[in-house]
């Protein structure tokens, strides 16, 4: 079962769904002779920068292609005026409200590549940034990603994935090819939990019908 | 010990600090020159290009001077925002310039690619005896590795900054025009080995 959104948990949700919807990408993007899907063999997609996996000597050369999303920023923006109340969740037995707030969320994603020559050197780093550019850049990426992740209760939406540079380093001595300085921004709306405490609603106001008297003869 | 200087004065020219009044008297000054001269708007932008490029600096040198720690006897500030002083050269190298379109804020520190993109000697005295990783020899090798964006997240700083200016509109319009336009707002991190098309062999070059 694959995660969608849920904008009471927006940032676990975002996350995990990006995570998924590019495992399913790369998944896709390879093919063994029978032409079932074998992407996940050869590609790892993990929601951090990679630095404690390569800190090991262990663990380079690795043999399946890294693609890392790391959250750099998050910009949060209230919605409305006012008390900023989008729901009131109005209770007419007990004449109290429960309110929730909304907010926008721009995430801010860091995207990075690191392949060796045991899982397909440049080469494979040429295909990762091809797939990666399939699917989050461009208005069939962005519609693409909206489908996956809305399960009924709002989606994400791509506003820009741009950048990428490659540089080749060395780790524990054995090259790596990397793309550096690639952006993903994707925006969300979240919801807070309807709160358990009941505040007193305004209920009805009555004015009474005004009545104006005029001095008489300058009616 | 360095004070936090934020600004890199331009040639010849002191400047004390960029305020929001400042920008927001950019602005009008580009609003009179599109009215009366419209044929010299570009001096204006050139100039908000200018003050932006300065508020990136002040940001990147906020988050350049941590603690000073010059015989690295501080571990707890490594690898942390903002950077800890070691030698200064980072934190002194954020400068900007004008460029052919517009301004340039840049880093001519070496450390400068390796800090924004997590690039570092990891385990090149580390070695497998066993199931346990042991160090060899006395070269001292970073044991973590870390990416500290200072570049892009001193530019979105400056991007909420210019938000809270009369300006925001306009750099809306000036970030996404072409280099090819009269004015523009542009950053670079220049690679230690001056770079290629798939960029330097970092491990070979770096200092022994």
């Amino acid at each position: 079962m694959t995660t969608t959104y849920d904008p009471e948990i927006y940032l676990e949700s975002v996350t995990r769904v990006i995570q998924e919807y590019a495992l399913a990408g790369f998944t896709r993007a390879a093919h063994d002779v029978n032409g079932d899907d074998v992407g996940e063999n050869l590609y790892d997609i993990i929601m951090e920068f990679p630095g404690p996996i390569l800190d090991t000597v262990k663990t380079v050369p690795f043999e399946k292609t890294l693609i890392h999303f790391e959250i750099d920023d998050i910009q949060t923006n209230l919605l409305g005026f006012g008390d900023n109340v989008f729901a009131e969740n109005f209770d007419q037995s007990s004449g109290t409200i429960r309110p929730q707030e909304a907010k926008k969320h721009e995430i801010n994603f860091d995207v990075g590549i690191w392949a060796t020559d045991s899982c397909g050197g440049t080469t494979a780093r040429m295909r990762a940034y091809q797939i990666l550019n399939e699917l989050f850049s461009g208005s069939i990426a962005t519609e693409a990603l909206r489908r996956y992740s809305n399960g009924g209760d709002g989606p994400i939406d791509i506003l820009s994935f741009s950048g990428g540079r490659f540089a080749t380093e060395r780790v524990n001595d054995i090259p790596v090819y990397r793309t550096v300085n690639s952006s993903l921004v994707v925006r969300c709306y979240s919801r807070t939990r309807i709160p358990t405490l009941e505040l007193p609603a305004v209920m009805d106001v009555y004015v009474e019908e005004l009545t104006i008297a005029f001095p008489e003869g300058e009616g | 010990m360095a004070r936090l200087t934020l600004y890199q004065a331009p040639r010849g020219k002191p400047l004390l600090s960029v305020e929001k009044s400042s920008i927001n008297a950019v602005e009008a000054y580009i609003r009179w020159l599109s009215v009366e001269c419209p044929k010299y708007m570009h001096i204006g932008t050139n100039i908000l290009c200018q003050q932006m490029a300065y508020v990136n600096q002040s940001e990147a040198r906020r988050m350049s001077f941590g603690p000073h720690d010059p015989r690295e006897q501080n571990p707890n500030a490594a690898w942390r925002l903002p950077v800890r002083r070691i030698s200064e050269r980072y934190y002194r190298g954020w400068k900007v310039k004008p460029i052919m379109n517009g301004w340039m804020l840049f880093n001519d520190s070496r450390e400068a690619y390796f800090i924004e993109f997590g690039i570092s000697r990891v385990g090149f005295s580390w070695a497998i005896r066993g199931d346990r990783q042991e160090r060899l020899g006395p070269r001292r090798t970073p044991t973590r590795r870390i990416r500290r964006p200072v570049r892009k997240l001193s530019l979105i700083r400056t991007l909420k900054y210019m938000a809270s200016t009369q300006a925001y509109h306009r750099i809306w319009s000036e970030i996404y025009t072409t280099r090819q336009h009269v004015a523009g707002f542009t950053q670079k991190v220049q690679s230690p080995g001056m770079g290629s098309f798939s960029g330097p062999m970092l491990g070979r070059r770096l200092p022994g």
